[in-house]
């Protein structure tokens, strides 16, 4: 680490000290252990469920014409609106220059990694014959067929892919230096060449960083786009086909906006629990939750904004299938899901007005609980509502997901979890080299005040 | 070895026992079996040690042992007696290429005559016979299904005794001991019981076994037939049978006759029905249908004013027409408003198109009440026009045509000593209050003959198994008395008899073939070029002029015998009517085993693998009940249980039953209630003072449409028929030629370019168009939890629609293939490029290409796509995979399948047209629905060709697209129901 300019080299050192130290000396070894034994449980339940569904089919789960798509999929849009939050905390606050970001930036894109292997791992698993599912790539073949470039699914696939190989490119530049960190304070040979190998023979030196400050800054400015693009191409999954209820034009901005909701929650809730658990009150601080709060709130009203304009959509339409669709939603088989997704998402919400309950830890995670769940259920309402009851009154029919849908899904948690404990157990949850440059910046800028006040 | 020669034959007889394709793979698959097992425990007891334990050892030696008595290579069955070997290919058999014949298969006794499509010697396809005079190529359900009633892999294949496995030689030296003993007392104490029988050659071959036991009798027992000659013997002092010529009939009044409705009569009246309602659409005459009548049927169905009344007020309202008509002796009742109005109308219409009108009762209603029908159309002048009569069809045994309880009288007497019963399961389906199982016991020799090893089975000494129609000689009539030949299409892979063989060796007659027994029955009557009329009666697949010639003898009394007093219908609970009724599916059980109509949705209450206890929605609103409540049904100190069904359109206090299930054996058991159970001689289809309650319980209702009310949208829409004429009110675009404004720019089509067009005014909803789909396609079966699930596979359904007021609504059906969008939103959504368009103009899915993404069907705004959650397929027995068109594709797990406008049909037409030079012709390519259906509904070809048959439909006013609003420019579209039977708009009340 170089030395910054005026600063006081103590200080930094804790920074590092802190933050580096977690995965060499952990210091909730037992309550991890506990965490992740739990995670291996679901884990484990996670193959079981896809060794089941390739063994006899997605007969297995609960779907069935007219509800094609069930809890996989509903899933799936809900793990991918998760992955939004880190790569808009991460790449858009970058290039806007918001550094508080910096306590948040890595364990938030951890998150979206996990999230987006989660994501996309289930419409391989929902597909009949999911070992072809490289069908979807253009890739040349004997077939000579392309995939179908009309298809919403088709540019989905790409969506989600790029979005991936993104979002590990810059989770891996973003953490490279502290990996050097850890490497040079490791004190066994086996940190020493895990690290080593991991921080990719980082010097820190001038040119390192010239190099690092272009390649994260680009891809940052790559990864934002796709915040856009990704949730919005999932919005036309729904949104190209002529099913009542999905063909409202605010579908892509109103899936972007949930998602980020959605990933906000989540993130909030990592905040949260790793402040406490890894003691990082002093990197995480207040100001962080309050923040969070804020996006939390603002983003939650944006989407409250797609709930009106897609009733707005229907009633303005008149149109018999369209109003039949949002009755079902009010008071159909599945009417649970839309209240759920309404009282959860914006009930609580209202309380994140107050910056009282916005900085403190509890009120906030529940908060933040809330609305994963609420988003959860949107995700599903939008999905089945639409599906189950459709054109034709002959072809209406109930889906119900099975046992083993819940169990994919609690696998899924554990496909999740478990590389994030990982994550959290061996490698930097925060960034300490950005925080210290916030660290430096803020000095600066306070000796800057203290002369203009001496001038003065 | 030498000391086992007597078993090694019986053994022999085992192996030999599957003959023709072989559908065992290996002697060791073979010795595997029960039924191994129990021959021998029959035959070689020693050996029984051997395979009684099942360790490998004992197996082993019991496989080697039987290896070593077969004896590989002597155990040929005798060889069929034109059996070619296949070293050269013969003459005409080309491989791949499908061979027609024309055969018969039969329903009820009756004839159904069809072409049955071969591939190598199996038949594949059943479809009807177009020349035929009767049905004119018309099907139904069962027709269609009948092909895997022949491919069932539970049905009977080997004799038994006492249940067990024997060798046929066993069985021959016990038929030939028993007839010894009958020889010397006459046939003393024989007695036979058989179904309907309308097959000449078992005419000829019972007369002959009564000529030479004379002391023998012959018994009739067909569960839902009935006495039909009561009025004709007491009009014209002779048995006649009644024929509608609903080709004729500009008026029919139905006071609860199904007359469209499932049985071996569906076929012709639908298609003479369609013609006459054809005939009014183009402005020749009218065809308007009046049906009273307490459960929904499906001539309630295409009613235009159907009365709901309890089945017993029937007698009042023939009365009342009948003094009406000035018919002698009718007693006028009183009667409801509802009632009296209906009368009024129905007097109308049978007065304005008197000569050309019919009146016609259930034949379920007494002898009595159908003499004074008789008369009514004496009076309306429709005998010789409109009603034909002909000597009867059926053979009628002298103790009458349901002899039954007098059978079981001498059996419970133990007066029968021999009781032969030929494919009849009367310990199922005897009415209940005639304990035939207990009278069964007292007979000392029981010998049963059927497909199945069934209930009556069971309880007999010997169970012979019957060969099925398609793999046997044989005749039957047409219920118009034509007669068919009954030709084989495959050598039998089972060890069976048929019914000729074994009568003819009940008479000590051995060997003999069964053709030569038909050819013996038509040599006698035709005399000479026997040959010649032989082949072209093969050719044709039926007998020209060989339905018995239309009489019309004078009435010899014109007595009528009063109304019976039947009183008005009360409002309270213990005035239950009971209303039995076929399966529309399964029949009287007979098909329990068919999964094709097993798995076919039942009119109405779109049940599958069940049946269910139809109560009218007053009953269910007085007793709280709903779709898939338990219920008990008490009747006559019997009861059943079931799932209650709420149907509407049903008399207020009418619960309707159908018989067939209840079964203890094969796919069916476990399935449904038993209403033989509560059916007694007295009151065979109709029972009064029944007592409902709720057990608590729920039952999970397999139906494959939940939702049936229109909910004010227009999916079947029906226009008044002055406006049925108007031309040119709407049109529907060229093909290609944009309709609403589209995203996608439309694409030029050419010639040729597939479209189709149903005709909702005369689609009767009889389902033959659903199992021909199901035979022709491989549509793969489900079973009842999938069903439930909504997985069905069917890539055509019929969609059953209520508007209106429950309690009198009106009822649409409407078939519901894929719609071949030109704007298909399935082909949008596929990221595989697996649903795409051909330039023929069909939507098609490749199935090596689909990944199941279900993305397609989740767009599809019609939910025609079928999706395969399993492998349905890979499991099926070989006997199955027998029966599967090999024209078409069998699906694997995971892909999304649909209709295909039988594509493979159109492929041999282009090829034929291609290798001679000219284009396909209109009418050359016919779908398996549109073949299959009775009324020609359906209409298939060029749309680019305006002369074409489905253009010219197409041209109709009628004419609309399902779900025009979702602008995808659907290839298949339907005419408009019209709403009246005459130009009038008369009929409709």
């Amino acid at each position: 680490m170089s030395d910054f300019a005026g600063g006081t080299p103590d200080r930094y050192a804790a920074v590092t000290q802190e933050i580096t130290s977690i995965p060499l000396r952990f210091p909730a070894p037992r309550g991890w252990w506990i965490l992740f034994g739990f995670a291996l449980t679901l884990l484990l339940t996670f193959f079981v469920a896809a060794g089941v569904l390739f063994r006899y089919g997605v007969g297995v789960w609960g779907n069935n014409i007219p509800v094609n798509w069930g809890l996989a999929i509903s899933n799936y849009i809900w793990f991918l609106g998760i992955g939004h939050a880190g790569t808009l905390i991460s790449a858009m606050l970058l290039l806007l220059g918001a550094h508080w970001r910096n306590a948040l930036n890595r364990f938030a894109e951890a998150m979206t990694l996990f999230a987006v292997i989660c994501a996309g791992l289930y419409p391989i698993l929902h597909l009949g014959r999911p070992w072809l599912f490289y069908w979807m790539a253009p890739y040349p073949n004997t077939m000579t067929v392309w995939p179908q470039f009309k298809s919403p699914l088709a540019w989905d696939f790409f969506a989600v892919l790029t979005y991936l190989t993104v979002s590990v490119l810059f989770w891996f530049i973003g953490i490279v230096p502290d990996l050097a960190a850890t490497r040079d304070r490791a004190r066994t040979r086996g940190q020493q060449v895990f690290y080593g190998l991991l921080a990719l023979g980082w010097r820190g030196s001038a040119r390192h960083w010239t190099r690092w400050q272009q390649a994260y800054r680009l891809t940052a400015a790559i990864a934002v786009p796709l915040v856009v693009s990704v949730h919005s191409e999932i919005s036309l999954l729904f949104a190209a086909g002529p099913i009542p209820g999905w063909a409202s034009t605010v579908f892509p901005p109103y899936f972007v906006l949930g998602a980020a909701f959605s990933g906000f929650a989540v993130v909030a809730m990592i905040a949260v629990v790793l402040r406490h658990a890894l003691g990082l009150q002093d990197l995480v601080r207040e100001r962080h939750l309050d923040l969070l709060g804020i996006f939390l709130l603002a983003t939650g009203l944006m989407t409250t904004y797609g709930y009106w304009a897609e009733v707005f959509d229907v009633l303005y339409s008149g149109e018999p299938q369209e109003l039949g669709t949002l009755q079902d939603r009010i008071s159909g088989a599945y009417a649970w899901s839309y209240w759920g997704a309404v009282i959860a998402n914006f009930l609580p919400l209202q309380l994140l007005w107050f910056r009282s309950i916005r900085v403190s830890p509890i009120p906030l995670f529940l908060i933040a609980l809330s609305v994963t769940i609420g988003m959860w259920m949107e995700r599903y309402m939008l999905l089945v509502t639409s599906l189950y009851r459709d054109w034709l009154v002959s072809s209406w029919g109930e889906y119900h997901a099975s046992f083993w849908e819940w169990a994919l899904f609690a696998g899924m948690i554990g496909v999740f979890l478990a590389p994030f404990l990982l994550f959290v157990r061996f490698l930097p949850v925060v960034s300490a080299f950005e925080i210290k440059e916030t660290l430096a910046q803020e000095e600066r800028q306070q000796e800057a005040d203290e002369r203009e006040a001496s001038r003065a | 070895m030498g000391e086992h020669s007597d078993t090694s034959g019986v053994l022999r007889a085992r192996l030999s026992a599957h003959t023709g394709r072989a559908f065992w793979r290996s002697l060791d698959e073979l010795a595997g079996t029960e039924e191994f097992a129990a021959a021998l425990r029959e035959e070689m007891p020693a050996a029984t040690r051997l395979a009684g334990a099942f360790n490998r050892r004992s197996l082993l030696q019991a496989m080697a042992a039987s290896l070593a008595l077969a004896g590989l290579t002597g155990g040929a069955a005798q060889a069929d007696e034109t059996a070619l070997p296949y070293v050269e290919q013969p003459d005409g058999e080309v491989e791949g290429v499908a061979r027609w014949y024309a055969t018969a298969v039969t329903l009820g006794g009756y004839a159904a005559p069809v072409l049955a499509k071969t591939y190598a010697g199996r038949p594949v396809k059943l479809e009807g016979n177009p020349d035929h005079p009767a049905t004119g190529g018309a099907t139904d359900p069962f027709l269609q299904a009948a092909l895997l009633d022949l491919y069932d892999p539970e049905r009977s294949g080997a004799p038994r005794r006492l249940g067990r496995p024997v060798a046929w030689d066993a069985f021959d030296a016990a038929l030939a001991a028993q007839a010894n003993a009958l020889d010397q007392t006459q046939g003393e104490g024989l007695r036979l019981l058989t179904g309907t029988i309308t097959s000449p050659t078992l005419v000829r071959q019972i007369a002959a076994l009564l000529g030479r036991w004379p002391r023998a009798r012959w018994h009739v027992f067909e569960p839902l037939e009935e006495e039909r000659h009561g009025a004709t013997v007491q009009i014209f002092g002779r048995p006649l049978d009644i024929h509608l010529r609903l080709d004729r009939a500009e008026a029919v009044v139905s006071l609860d006759a199904d007359i469209l409705g499932p049985g071996p009569w569906q076929t012709s009246h639908g298609r003479r029905w369609s013609e006459r309602r054809r005939g009014f659409q183009n402005g020749d005459g009218a065809s308007r249908l009046l049906v009273a009548e307490a459960a929904p049927s499906l001539t309630g169905l295409m009613a235009q004013d159907r009365l709901i009344v309890a089945e017993a007020r029937m007698g009042a309202l023939l009365h009342a027409i009948a003094a009406r008509l000035g018919v002698d002796g009718a007693t006028p009742a009183p009667l409801s408003e509802q009632e009296s109005q209906w009368v009024k109308r129905a007097l109308t219409a049978l007065r304005e198109h008197a000569g050309r009108s019919l009146l016609t009762l259930g034949a379920t209603h007494p002898a009595a009440l159908q003499g004074l029908a008789l008369l009514v159309n004496e009076r309306l002048g429709a005998f010789g026009t409109t009603l034909s009569f002909t000597d009867p069809v059926a053979a009628r045994p002298p103790d009458g045509q349901l002899s039954l309880d007098r059978l079981v009288e001498d059996m419970a007497a133990s007066q029968v000593s021999t009781l032969v019963l030929l494919g009849v399961d009367p310990a199922y389906a005897a009415p209940a209050d005639l304990d035939f199982r207990a009278a069964l016991e007292k007979v000392p020799f029981r010998l049963h003959a059927g497909l199945h090893f069934d209930e009556t089975a069971a309880l007999c000494h010997w169970h012979v198994p019957l060969a099925h129609d398609l793999e046997s000689w044989s005749d039957a009539r047409a219920p118009d008395g034509t007669a068919s030949l009954i030709q084989p299409l495959i050598r039998p892979f089972r060890s069976v008899r048929s019914a000729h063989s074994l009568l003819a060796n009940l008479t000590g007659s051995f060997g003999r073939a069964d053709r030569d027994l038909v050819k013996e029955t038509w040599r006698a009557q035709w005399g000479t070029a026997f040959e010649t009329r032989w082949r072209g009666a093969l050719l044709r697949g039926f007998i020209e002029q060989s339905a018995p010639a239309a009489v019309l003898p004078p009435v010899t009394t014109r007595e009528v015998s009063p109304l019976a007093q039947v009183p008005p219908p009360e409002g309270s609970a213990e005035a239950l009517c009971v209303a039995f009724r076929a399966d529309p599916t399964i029949w009287d059980g007979r098909f329990a085993n068919n999964a094709w109509l097993q798995e076919t949705p039942k009119p109405f209450s779109k049940m599958t693998w069940g049946n269910v206890i139809a109560v009218s929605p007053q009953i269910a609103a007085r007793q709280g009940l709903s779709n898939g409540d338990e219920v008990t049904l008490s009747l006559g100190g019997r009861s059943i249980t079931g799932a209650a069904w709420v149907m509407p359109g049903q008399q207020a206090d009418t619960i309707a039953l159908t018989f067939g299930y209840g079964q203890s054996r094969g796919i069916s058991e476990g399935l449904g209630y038993n209403a033989f159970a509560l059916r007694t001689r007295a009151q065979p289809w109709r029972g009064n003072g029944a007592a409902l309650a709720k057990t608590g319980a729920r039952r999970t209702l397999s139906t494959t449409q939940a939702h049936q009310a229109m909910d004010g949208f227009d999916f079947v829409r029906t226009v008044a028929a002055a406006d049925a004429a108007v031309s040119g009110r709407t049109r529907e675009p060229a093909p290609g030629e944009p309709r609403a404004p589209s995203f996608y720019p439309a694409r030029r089509w050419d010639s040729p370019s597939w479209g189709m067009a149903i005709d909702l005014d005369t689609c009767i909803g009889c389902n033959a168009c659903v199992v021909a789909c199901v035979s022709e396609n491989n549509v793969p079966m489900v079973g009842q939890e999938l069903v439930a699930q909504g997985r069905e596979m069917h890539w055509l359904r019929v969609d059953h629609y209520y508007e209106g007021d429950p309690a009198a609504p009106k009822v649409h059906v409407q078939p519901v293939p894929c719609m071949h969008c030109e704007q298909a939103p399935c082909e949008m959504g596929c990221p595989v490029n697996a649903a795409v368009h051909s330039s023929d103009g069909l939507n098609l899915q490749v199935y090596n290409r689909c990944i199941g993404t279900r993305t397609c069907s989740s767009f599809c705004p019609y939910k025609v796509r079928r999706f395969n959650w399993f492998d349905f397929t890979s499991n099926d027995p070989p006997e199955l995979q027998a029966a599967r068109n090999p024209d078409v594709t069998v699906r694997s797990r995971g892909v999304m399948e649909k209709c295909t406008y039988c594509v493979q049909r159109i492929s041999e037409a282009r090829i034929t047209a291609k290798k001679e030079g000219r284009p396909i012709r209109d009418g050359e390519v016919v779908t398996a629905c549109q073949q299959a259906c009775p009324t020609r509904a359906i209409s298939f070809g060029d749309i680019t060709d305006a002369a074409s048959q489905v253009s010219r439909q197409k041209a109709s006013p009628r004419n609309y697209s399902l779900l025009e609003e979702a602008n995808t420019w659907p290839r298949t579209t339907y005419l408009a129901r019209i709403d009246g039977g005459s130009a009038e708009g008369g009929g409709s009340g």
